[in-house]
This record gives structure tokens, sequence and C-alpha cells, in this order.
């Protein structure tokens, strides 16, 4: 389970018999052998070679809470005992985990929905037109493209829940609408519209001003 | 402001005011008088019945508004339930005989008496309301407010189940939303359009979940939206639609902050009443024995004679006027931010800015005493016009549907602003028992769908036993430190009961007393379709 973006906790319980089995298989690399939770990084690209990170544990504590030095990382985690010579043996492997990041995203793709898909094209999948004031005239975004009527929108259509699809997050699909990536020049994060000098308005992001302003727990949490 | 003249771009902004309600499940019938049950009482005469009477004022005197409430469903099954309803009426028939006593008590006291005065006033403008008005159904008269169109009430997890701890069983997750929401079907005979997520919870899959039972909208905490990727163009201030088509509204920090810091909030005026300071703490046993519970413990009445004051001792006596005034100066300064901040942020957006400002409902009245004076005073400004607008959710993604498609990040509004409070040394073992007792659950109910008679009697209680387990408030309550023994005994008794029914399920062997005991102790969802777990 994910405490936060730098903090994991995991706990087990492997029946006693089980893991004589693994004394037995280990033989002589017994008395040697630690025990570990290997963290597997998952989405890794076809090919790349496999990336995981052992942590030592104390297999009696049933339990262990482990920092990681980096976020934004899907893993699934082995229970298991390495061995001297290399050898790993595996005990149990848990369910996958997303660490959020700590941080905005660099990402900057804008990309529009609208729920109406299948109604009235122009007026209810429309991005709404930036208002003209004055000193504020601004041309018009990316160009737009009709919407199809086949087009997929977010997808709501096998039911299974992404915790259970391979790979656990995943990319957006294709929206039934939309603008295309809107960030074209300049500043890679800038709101759409205010990068290549579109807008005479000062160019904001308000994205890192809401992350400058937000402290956490403020609540009853 | 009319649509056209919104559409003509005469409109800057929106805010959306969200209260949360919600109090976990305490029902003891088998004591007559339990301390945590006080929990309930105290909510309904300082929160929920003023609240209610609040709502109905504007309808009466025609104030344009809206208000978006979450109730959740362990709240809403107290409200309704016939012990609980007797039980409050008993302990407001007390608060009016102490509030008669105060009075005499204070008559030689000048402002104390005035004091005294408020309150015996307020105990039996609550009494009338709760009796005659409401005829002790307040989540009716949620519902009917909610019928004109004014007041959005959202849909919650079962038994206000933290999710992102409980996604190791997709099966408990999908059910605590299921079970929600058949609750809100039949308490408020309407399908949700929002979802309140228990602490602003998420974890990546919920989306899918939420909409695959037909929610159109939920509330994050800030850096959920702000953190999402790709990144947010205009952080906060525009829902964004998840990759399943969810509409996601993250919480603005300012508006938080001025209501929610104990630094910089608005409740910790000197002028406010003093929260800390009962009479039930202040006054000699003797005189307060029938007005505390039973076993001689202390509890607040709700009857409190000082104001804040300043940092420490000593307190001076509370002035309603005074505080009343400041409730409206702070009123007049909430709406001057954030027309400020629509005003700032309005050219810069291609779409209206909206303000999402969600509260604890019983932060309102009962730890801020002028909190629902404040929320009264600030709806009357909003609606003599201008900008921004009050819109529910729902109304401002029927106005401004389109928006931005990202994948949210997980958070919380707990402390940290993720899952700590619910999940750390002092808490977490708990969860290798929910996460067992759920994957038993999920079996037993795939294996039986169609159960009939003591069976799916059995199954259902089981049902209700581990939705209760599952509660975040206990994890809460444990971590820290307050009833924390309550809530670590809350949760082995629902896990032990949940244990024995499964175990005398597969073995066909029901205990009927036993089970009949526990339906009447946990009676929660009495029409709960256990092929939720599958």
């Amino acid at each position: 389970m994910v405490v936060d973006p730098h903090l994991v906790h995991a706990y087990w319980e492997i029946a006693a018999a089980h893991l004589g089995r693994m004394r037995k298989s280990l033989g002589g690399h017994c008395a040697g052998a630690r025990a570990v939770l290997r963290f597997h990084e998952s989405g890794r690209a076809r090919g790349a070679a496999a990336a995981f990170f052992d942590v030592e544990i104390q297999p009696a504590a049933r339990n262990w809470y482990v920092p990681l030095w980096s976020s934004d990382k899907t893993y699934w985690l082995e229970l298991g005992f390495l061995a001297p010579d290399g050898r790993f043996l595996s005990a149990a492997c848990s369910n996958e985990i997303y660490v959020p990041r700590s941080e905005p995203s660099s990402r900057c793709e804008v990309r529009l929905w609208s729920p109406a898909r299948r109604a009235s094209a122009q007026e209810d999948c429309r991005p709404p037109q930036v208002r003209a004031t004055p000193g504020n005239e601004r041309g018009g975004r990316a160009e737009r493209r009709a919407p199809a009527e086949s087009a997929p929108g977010p997808a709501l259509d096998d039911g299974a829940p992404a915790a259970a699809r391979p790979g656990g997050r995943r990319e957006p699909l294709p929206v039934a609408i939309g603008s295309g990536p809107a960030r074209l020049e300049g500043d890679a994060c800038a709101p759409p519209g205010l990068s290549g000098g579109v807008r005479s308005a000062p160019a904001a992001d308000l994205t890192a001003e809401c992350e400058r302003r937000f402290v956490p727990g403020v609540s009853s949490g | 402001m009319s649509r056209a003249a919104r559409r003509a771009g005469m409109e800057k902004g929106c805010l959306i005011v969200l209260l949360h309600a919600h109090l976990p499940f305490v029902r003891h019938p088998e004591h007559e008088d339990f301390l945590e049950e006080y929990w309930l009482y105290e909510a309904i005469t300082e929160t929920y019945v003023p609240l209610l009477l609040l709502l109905d004022r504007l309808l009466e005197d025609g104030v344009e508004f809206r208000l978006a409430l979450s109730l959740s469903p362990t709240l809403a099954s107290m409200l309704g339930d016939p012990l609980l309803q007797s039980r409050y009426r008993r302990r407001l028939a007390k608060l009016l005989e102490l509030a008669e006593k105060e009075v005499g008590r204070t008559r030689t006291r000048g402002p104390f008496h005035d004091v005294a005065r408020m309150y015996r006033r307020r105990f039996e403008e609550v009494r009338a309301a709760y009796e005659e008005r409401y005829c002790g159904d307040l989540v009716g008269a949620f519902r009917r407010i909610q019928e004109t169109g004014k007041l959005e009430i959202l849909a919650g997890a079962a038994t206000h189940a933290y999710l992102p701890v409980l996604s190791v069983n997709p099966s408990a997750v999908r059910a605590q939303v299921r079970i929600g929401i058949a609750h809100y079907r039949e308490t408020f005979g309407r399908e949700p359009q929002g979802f309140w997520l228990p602490e602003c919870g998420y974890h990546p899959g919920l989306e899918n979940v939420l909409r695959g039972a037909g929610i159109r909208y939920t509330i994050l905490e800030t850096h959920g939206i702000t953190r999402a990727d790709p990144r947010p163009r205009y952080g906060v201030y525009e829902p964004v639609y998840g990759p399943d088509g969810l509409a996601f509204f993250g919480r603005d920090p300012d508006s938080s902050k001025q209501v929610w810091s104990s630094v910089e909030g608005y409740p910790g005026d000197y002028d406010y009443r003093e929260f800390y300071r009962d009479v039930a703490f202040d006054e000699n046993l003797e005189y307060l024995a029938p007005y505390i519970q039973r076993d001689g413990i202390r509890i607040d009445s709700g009857i409190k004679y000082y104001r804040i004051t300043g940092r420490g001792e000593p307190k001076e006596v509370y002035v309603p006027q005074r505080a009343a005034e400041k409730a409206e100066i702070h009123a007049a300064d909430f709406l001057l931010k954030r027309k400020e901040q629509v005003e700032r942020l309005a050219p810069l957006m291609d779409v209206p800015p909206v303000i999402t400002a969600p509260y604890d409902a019983e932060l309102l009245g009962h730890w801020w005493f002028e909190g629902l004076w404040w929320l009264d005073a600030l709806i009357r400004r909003l609606a003599a016009g201008g900008s921004p607008r009050l819109v529910t959710p729902s109304e401002y993604l029927q106005e401004h549907p389109v928006h931005q498609v990202v994948e949210p990040s997980p958070s919380s509004w707990g402390y940290k602003g993720y899952h700590e409070v619910w999940l750390s040394g002092a808490n977490d073992w708990i969860y290798p028992h929910l996460h067992h007792a759920a994957a038993e659950m999920e079996r037993l109910a795939a294996g039986n769908p169609r159960a009939r008679g003591w069976k799916l009697r059995a199954l259902r209680q089981a049902a209700r036993e581990l939705l209760l387990a599952q509660a975040s408030d206990w994890a809460f309550m444990i971590k820290s430190g307050a009833t924390a023994t309550y809530a670590a005994e809350r949760t082995r008794a629902h896990l032990g009961r949940h244990r024995l029914l499964c175990k005398a399920i597969r073995r066909g062997e029901i205990d009927r007393r036993l089970l009949e005991e526990m339906e009447l102790r946990d009676n929660i969802f009495p029409r709960l379709d256990h092929r939720s777990f599958i």
C-alpha cells in the first residue's frame, strides 16, 4: 500500500510450512540467505531490461515501511530470499501499486472532451470561445476537429477496473473532440492560447500557482 | 444573471460551496446511555437542524442560492433511526431543562444571563423545528429542499471507508460505492450525480468504479488535480475529466484556508465563541448530574459562555451580537476575495473559473458556532448578484461541458495530503484483517448469489459487519488518539462478527438467535444486496 510519494507499506503472512520448503530448496545457502522485498518497476518499455531493487527486511516483522527516493512509478513486489550465490527464491508477490508524483506533471498536452458527444455537435461539443475583453482580443486556438459520430469518448467500454488492467494506469484514451495539443511554443506549460503571443494577457501557470498556495491537511483529516 | 447574459460573457466565474456531513455509525441499543452517541445529538442540535432552518428561511425569502451537500449514508441512517431519534428527543429535553436552570442561575450575572437566554431560545427553536416542522425526519427535509433544485446532495461511500487503503480488494471498493449509491436512491428517490470521496481519498482505478455506477463528478483535494497527468491547463479553477469521463473538481486552496485554518481562518477570531469552555466542565458534578452521562462522565452541553478572547486565559464573556457582526464581516471578506479571484482568473481562461469550496458541515455550527451565520450572510450577499455566481457542480458541468482530459493524482485532504492518517504504525494492524475479510466476503457472495432465507440474512449481516469495520473513522481515531480504544474495539467487534458469520455460512450452521441479535444491533442498510461484493 502507498502511504505517500516517498513511502510504501507492505505486510505479509507466510505459512511456516512454506518457509520450511524454501529453506530446504536453498540447501547449503540457507544460512547466508537474506530476506528481501524486491521492487519491480512496471510499465517499462518492451525489451527494456528488467528493473528492480531489493530492500532487506526481517520476515518475522510481518510488515515493513519502505522509503522511496523517486515517485511517479508503478511497482509490484516480491517477498523472497536472496542466496549468497545470487539466486532469488520468491515466497509471495503483491498487488500492483502506483506511487504518485510529488509535483505537477511536465507533460502539457491539452485534449478536450465533452460528455455530450452524441448530442448536437455544434452546440454541445464545441470548446467554449474565449471572451474578448478590451485589450484582450485573441485569435483562435488550434483547429478544432468536427466530432465524429463514432469517435470514442473516455473509456467506458470494458468495465474492468483500471487497477486490474496490465500496467494498472492507463494512458488517456482518444477523446471525442478536442483542439489537439495546444502547447505549440514558448513555455511548454503555459496555459493554452497564451503561448505564441496570441493573447495580450500575461501568461500565468495556474497549476503552479495552485501548488504554491496549497497547504496539505487543511481539513478535519 | 440570465443564461443569455452568461453566454454573452458577463459572468466572471462561479462558486461551489459544498458541505460534507458525516458521522460514523454509532448506535448501541445494548446500552441505555452511550457516550459516543452524543456526537450525533450535538451535531443535530448545533448543525443539522440549524442548517435546515437556514435553507428553509432562504427559500421562504425567495433567495436565489445553490448549495452542494454530501450526507453520508451512515449519518442519514442514524438520522432516520427510531431508537436514536427517541434518544435524541430525551437529550434535547434535558438540554432545555439545563438551559432553563442556567437562565435562573445567571440571573444576577448580566452578560452571562443574556447568553443563557440565547441558548434557551436556540434549544426551543431546535425542539420546535425537530418535532413540529420536520417531525423528526431531517433526511426527508433535506430531500424536499433538493427537490427545489437549489440544493444538490451527493452520494457517498457506504460507511465512509477510506477507499485507497481498501483498493487491494477491488470488490471492497466496488461494494462501498454500489451500496452507498443504492442507499442514496432509496433515501432521495433519484440517481446521484456526484459522489463524495471520503476524506477526498483518491487512487487510480476509482474513476472506473464511479463511472460504472453512473456518477458524473467528484471532488478532489488541490493536488489531486494539480499533479494530474498531463498537467491541467487551469489548475483547480476548471474541472477536468478523467480517462473514463468522470469530472473532477479540485478544492480551491485559498477559500479552504480562510475557513479551515486554525491560525489564519475566520473561526479563530477572538470575538467568536470558545468551543472548549462548556458549562458541563465548569460547574460542579452535583448540579450537572442529570445532564451528563449516567456513568458520571462529563459531556458537552453546548452551553458555552465565553468568547475566544485571546490565546490563553482568562476568557471573557461571549457577546452574541458582536459575534454576529463579525460573521457578517467575514462573509463580506470571503466574498470580496472570491470576487478578486475570479476577476483575476477570468481573463486567463477560456471557460468561467469555478472556485470549489468544500467544508465539513459539522465545522459550521458545532465547532465554529457562528459558521452558519457566516454561510447565511455569504449566500444572501451572493444572491444580490454579480460574480461569482453560486452553482452546483452539475449545473456548472451542464453549462460548461467541455474540459481537459487528464489522469488525476492519488491524494486526500488528510495530513500531508496522502494516506498517512489512515495508514501508519498506529493503525496499520487493521488492514491485513480488513483485506482478508473483504476477500472472504467476495468469495461467499460469489458462491451464494441466489441465497435465500437464513443464509441470505447471514450473508447480508456479514456484509454489514464488514462495511462497518471498514469505516475510515476508526483508523482516524486510532491514529489521532481520540477515542482510540473505542475505535479499536469497534474494528475488532465488527471483524469478529464478520468472521463468525462467514464460518457459519460456510458450515451451514447459522445460529439464528445470534444472527437476530446482530441484526438488531448493527441494523444499517436493511435492504443491502450482498451481491454488491461480487
